[in-house]
């Protein structure tokens, strides 16, 4: 019987791999597709002489365009694992190891507010803890519970308009008329 | 209705290096007891409740608030009511950075933002400027969805005016004038990036009364670093500043680097900032004037 040389690798489950950018965008995707565009998942790209920074914020269109920071993704040019994550909802451990600040200066984070993900499995599993962590749920209703409030204050004010002719009370600050 | 009779909002941003001295509290009421409308300060330890009693004269009732946003290192007055703020800051990394927009009847919307960026302690002139060029992004991104460019950013930003945070096209691209905000739009390399006008550049070194041989009518900066030791070091450095988009350019009144309120001085008598009674960092006060804005 042949000596079968023994496989050292670890498993690569699958040669699909995607970098955290296209997860990234993926992810953003879903969520506008799963709130009927209310919200809008919008990643934006910076890249600087070594490093890229992808970072995922969630508009609100039907609020001002209101955005909130989901979290922020950065790596090496050209070499997506390992990569940093910032989420500060969601990461407050003081247990990641020290770093060189120009990974921390793309971030702008202090070492207790980010994980490090060695793999692309790792980042997934990260992903899924800060999109899914309560900190993100409630920053994602309070946007929709806004734009829900501002449509019933609509109907409200389409009401009394039609009642009255009034509309609703301005929230705007008055300037005295010009000399 | 603003608090005053004249169309004009007057700011105060002073990193406080987390002073909280009889004399540092008597130098923020006093100013706004002259009507200051909107106070951002930097390294604040005063709590906000003693804060907004300091604002409105010893009272709890006043008119001065603490505007809620969604960062907290930077701490946010105002005396206008707060339904007229809407937060659109960005929880993204420590707080450095906040993005209030303000709703002016006749006027429209102005976005002010605010910043405290890394300091020189821990990173060099590079590392400092790629957390600037992030904030650039962001006040671009936020303007988009904003609708405008009626913007200013005021803070301490631990870089000069002429460091590459703050000229460089993708960081915040701010110039030394007002006709290069307008003019240096038209040039192929610049036409995709908003530029802000950076009037502080006017204010480095020795400024002489006109007239006078030895009065100086401000400092040579708004921090003085004392490092003895460092051949490179330029001792005055302007890391406080006000930038303003073109199209609210022209509402600026009046900028100044205050060295006194009331009869408090702020500086030694040769001239620094008084770091161990008030603050390393001397104030910014500036005003602007809406009423040369059209609505929209």
């Amino acid at each position: 019987m042949a000596n079968q040389e023994p496989d050292l690798w670890a498993n690569l489950a699958t040669l699909k791999v995607r970098s955290p950018k296209a997860i990234l965008l993926q992810q953003a995707a879903i969520l506008t597709n799963k709130t009927g565009g209310l919200l809008t998942g919008d990643v934006d790209a910076q890249t600087d002489d070594s490093f890229e920074t992808y970072r995922l914020d969630v508009v609100a269109r039907e609020n001002r365009n209101l955005r909130r920071r989901i979290l922020a993704a950065r790596y090496k040019k050209a070499s997506p694992y390992p990569c940093l994550i910032s989420a500060v909802v969601v990461f407050t451990s003081d247990k990641s190891p020290d770093l060189n600040p120009q990974w921390r200066a793309g971030l702008g984070i202090e070492p207790k507010d980010w994980q490090f993900a060695a793999t692309e499995e790792k980042f997934i599993e990260y992903l899924r803890l800060v999109l899914a962590h309560q900190g993100t749920l409630g920053a994602l209703q309070s946007m929709l519970a806004v734009i829900n409030e501002e449509e019933l204050l609509e109907k409200k004010a389409e009401h009394a308009s039609a009642n009255a002719g009034d509309g609703i009370a301005s929230s705007k600050v008055e300037l005295p008329p010009k000399e | 209705m603003l608090p005053h009779d004249k169309p004009k909002l007057s700011f105060l941003f002073w990193n406080l290096r987390g002073g909280d001295s009889d004399t540092l509290q008597r130098c923020i009421g006093r100013l706004a007891q002259i009507g200051t409308n909107v106070f951002i300060f930097a390294e604040c330890q005063i709590p906000r409740e003693t804060m907004v009693r300091v604002l409105n004269g010893g009272s709890t009732s006043g008119l001065h608030r603490a505007v809620p946003c969604i960062n907290n290192r930077l701490h946010f007055y105002s005396n206008l009511p707060l339904i007229s703020w809407f937060d659109r800051s960005l929880s993204d990394g420590d707080g450095r950075f906040i993005a209030q927009e303000l709703t002016v009847e006749g006027i429209g919307n102005i976005l002010i933002f605010a910043a405290h960026f890394r300091s020189a302690t821990n990173l060099n002139e590079n590392a400092r400027a790629i957390f600037v060029r992030g904030a650039a992004r962001d006040i671009v991104k936020i303007e988009r969805d904003a609708g405008h460019e009626r913007s200013l950013l005021v803070g301490d930003l631990n870089l000069n005016p002429f460091d590459s945070g703050l000229t460089d096209t993708d960081a915040l691209h701010a110039v030394m004038t007002k006709e290069l905000a307008v003019s240096a739009r038209t040039h192929s390399i610049r036409k995709e990036f908003s530029l802000f006008y950076n009037p502080m550049w006017a204010y480095f070194g020795d400024h002489r009364l006109a007239g006078t041989a030895e009065k100086l009518s401000r400092p040579g900066g708004t921090y003085f670093y004392p490092n003895t030791g460092d051949p490179a070091n330029t001792f005055w450095k302007v890391y406080d500043q006000l930038l303003l988009r073109p199209s609210i350019m022209n509402c600026l009144r009046n900028l100044e680097i205050l060295t006194s309120v009331g009869a408090d001085s702020l500086v030694t008598p040769s001239g620094r900032p008084r770091s161990d009674k008030i603050s390393d960092h001397l104030p910014l006060f500036f005003e602007l004037d809406f009423r040369g804005l059209s609505n929209g």
